[in-house]
């Protein structure tokens, strides 16, 4: 009963919150029509299964970083036989506590799509706050990043001096690119731009995760990625689940844009690609359409960039239930969704083809196509395949250092 | 379609200079005032003619940021010509064409055509780099020099097109190979090349052309 009266609140809070933007109203007929649907859908569930989901939902989603986290066994494809490998980060659901998610039905939820009214709060237990960001911590680097954008439009930069190793030049530019790039932040949607209700927020987030990590500072893509977090929960929190986000080893991999840690996910990729899709891996082969073509763009934003918004939640939600690994086979199941076409268009088709996605993706087929996909090779998993790649790469940088770019 | 020859472009410089806007008005013939921000890289594709042959240019657009360039860089092998952008009304772009020249020379084939772009011309009363800069600049290094309006489409079409024409003016010197893809250039499908230099054995089957490439 807490649960239902927390839900509503919830759903309260976060109706009257979005009252009052103008251009709010193009988005709310797309989210909150579907929000309805999806809450018709959700109210299907068993009571005790909705329950479950539920109460995780609303628990307090504040974690202790001293509490072990993540002690049962991470979440692994219901039906298929325990898996004996060592967890490792990669493979691990970002959970503080994922005993009650393991349930078939309430893995079954997280596919179908989380509902928009409580998706922030579930992608937000779900990602985790392993990094033990306070909300005061976001006050104090937004401030920051406020008294920064002061002097640098004073023109007076160089007075700090906290951040010795970063030079202001960089941080210059870093505070101009955010700006510039918030009104390419899905432009479409009119909501970021300039006099936009959600444009301070945004630049508020990025702004303040410079500061919070100048070692990473801004790097194109994360505006994606803090907007769609934007649009599912309050600042502050969106800030708290943004850090830890990119905190995660693939999105650190991506971000710091390490090139040789990239290039072995994409050699784990190759190898889960020829294992589902011989014939349009044979294909690629042949005609140089190597992964980072396409991937680059799909894992930098989440497929928030290249897939219709809705959709890309519905990755995030199974993203947040599985781990990096979903966004590998989310690719793969793009990939045998178009096999098809994709196998007849030579290399200029496929590559314009694939970033750039055709607008009107059908969600259960595309859902359907991923479902097939086999994250197995050999009885190994992603995150095995992973593991054995980079001890290769290693290897190879120690043997031959010339090797590295 | 068919064409006698592919060419592989490169389009680079610092992020937010006009570089997806000018693929699409040369594509296109559209210009978007708010243009998404290219993750990766991007592609275009269209067939000019040269000397009364056709020849495809197959374009890729790269994104701009420093962080990027370790990405970037992968892409100029096999590149014919690179299209290197900076924005008129904006310095740093243009300060910062050394070292985009530098990474160009460096990661792709001496012979690569380099066409130097000042772009958003149509913004005049904002210009921050005089037109003699960029000439200069160009004259310095050995590049080809124009000023683009992405916006109007003002010497858009002239930018792609005489780089394709120098890249063919080469091929007929003999200065680029065309059968080695690493120059970026491929012959087109049934083509006879009797009019280029090099043997003209090579074209009874391109499918061998494709799986012998070692780059795209």
């Amino acid at each position: 009963m807490h649960g239902e009266t927390e839900l509503h609140r919830t759903l309260h809070l976060r109706s009257n919150k979005h009252n009052g933007g103008l251009f709010w109203a193009c988005l709310r007929e797309r989210f909150q029509l579907r929000s309805h649907v999806r809450l018709r859908e959700w109210q299907k569930w068993d009571p005790v299964t909705r329950g479950d989901l539920q109460w995780e939902v609303l628990r307090d989603p504040g974690p202790s970083p001293r509490v072990p986290r993540c002690a049962p066994a991470p979440v692994v494809g219901a039906g298929r036989p325990a898996d004996a490998a060592p967890v490792t980060a990669h493979s691990q659901p970002h959970a503080s506590s994922v005993s009650r998610w393991s349930s078939r039905k309430v893995r079954d939820l997280w596919w179908q799509g989380i509902p928009p009214s409580v998706r922030g709060k579930v992608w937000s237990l779900a990602i985790g706050n392993e990094l033990n960001i306070t909300h005061e911590l976001f006050d104090i680097c937004l401030a920051r990043a406020k008294e920064r954008w002061r002097s640098f439009s004073a023109g007076g930069p160089e007075a700090e001096s906290e951040d010795a190793g970063f030079p202001a030049a960089d941080r210059e530019a870093s505070l101009e690119l955010i700006k510039l790039d918030i009104s390419r932040t899905f432009p479409n949607l009119c909501i970021f731009q300039q006099g936009g209700p959600y444009h301070d927020t945004l630049h508020s987030i990025l702004g303040a995760y410079t500061c919070y990590r100048p070692d990473v500072g801004y790097v194109q893509g994360m505006s994606f990625i803090a907007a769609v977090l934007i649009l599912n929960l309050d600042t502050a929190d969106a800030f708290i689940a943004f850090s830890n986000l990119l905190n995660k080893p693939c999105q650190m991999a991506f971000f710091r844009v390490d090139h040789g840690l990239m290039l072995t996910y994409f050699a784990a990729f190759e190898v889960f690609f020829e294992e589902n899709l011989p014939k349009l891996f044979a294909h690629f082969k042949k005609n140089n359409l190597t992964p980072d073509i396409y991937l680059i763009d799909w894992i930098f934003t989440l497929y928030s960039k290249s897939l219709p918004l809705d959709l890309a939640c519905r990755v995030w939600d199974v993203f947040c239930r599985d781990g990096e690994e979903f966004l590998f086979r989310t690719a793969l199941g793009l990939l045998k969704l178009f096999e098809d076409i994709l196998t007849k268009m030579d290399f200029i088709h496929v590559a314009q083809f694939l970033t750039r996605l055709p607008d009107h993706l059908p969600a259960e087929e595309l859902f359907a196509s991923i479902a097939t996909i086999q994250m197995q090779s050999r009885n190994r998993k992603w995150a095995q395949v992973l593991t054995a790649l980079q001890r290769d790469s290693r290897d190879v940088e120690r043997g031959s250092p010339s090797l590295r770019h | 379609m068919t064409y006698a020859y592919l060419f592989k472009y490169i389009i680079i410089g610092d992020t937010g200079v006009g570089k997806s806007c000018l693929l699409l008005q040369f594509t296109d013939k559209r210009f978007q005032p708010v243009h998404d921000l290219t993750i990766g890289v991007e592609f275009g594709a269209r067939m000019v003619n040269i000397d009364g042959k056709q020849i495809k240019l197959q374009i890729w657009d790269t994104a701009g940021q420093e962080s990027f360039r370790s990405i970037t860089r992968s892409y100029y092998r096999g590149a014919a010509g690179a299209l290197l952008v900076y924005d008129i009304t904006r310095r740093e772009t243009f300060n910062h064409l050394t070292s985009w020249l530098e990474d160009a020379r460096q990661h792709s084939s001496s012979n690569m055509v380099i066409m130097l772009i000042g772009n958003k011309s149509d913004l005049e009363s904002r210009r921050d780099v005089k037109r003699e800069e960029g000439e200069a600049f160009a004259r310095e290094h050995g590049l080809i020099f124009m000023e683009t309006s992405a916006k109007t489409a003002c010497n858009v079409e002239e930018a792609f097109i005489n780089t394709a024409k120098e890249i063919y003016r080469k091929i007929q010197q003999g200065l680029f190979d065309v059968h080695n893809e690493a120059n970026g250039i491929k012959i087109g499908p049934q083509q006879c090349i009797s009019t280029s230099a090099g043997p003209s054995t090579a074209q009874r089957n391109s499918g061998d052309i494709e799986s012998n490439s070692g780059c795209c």
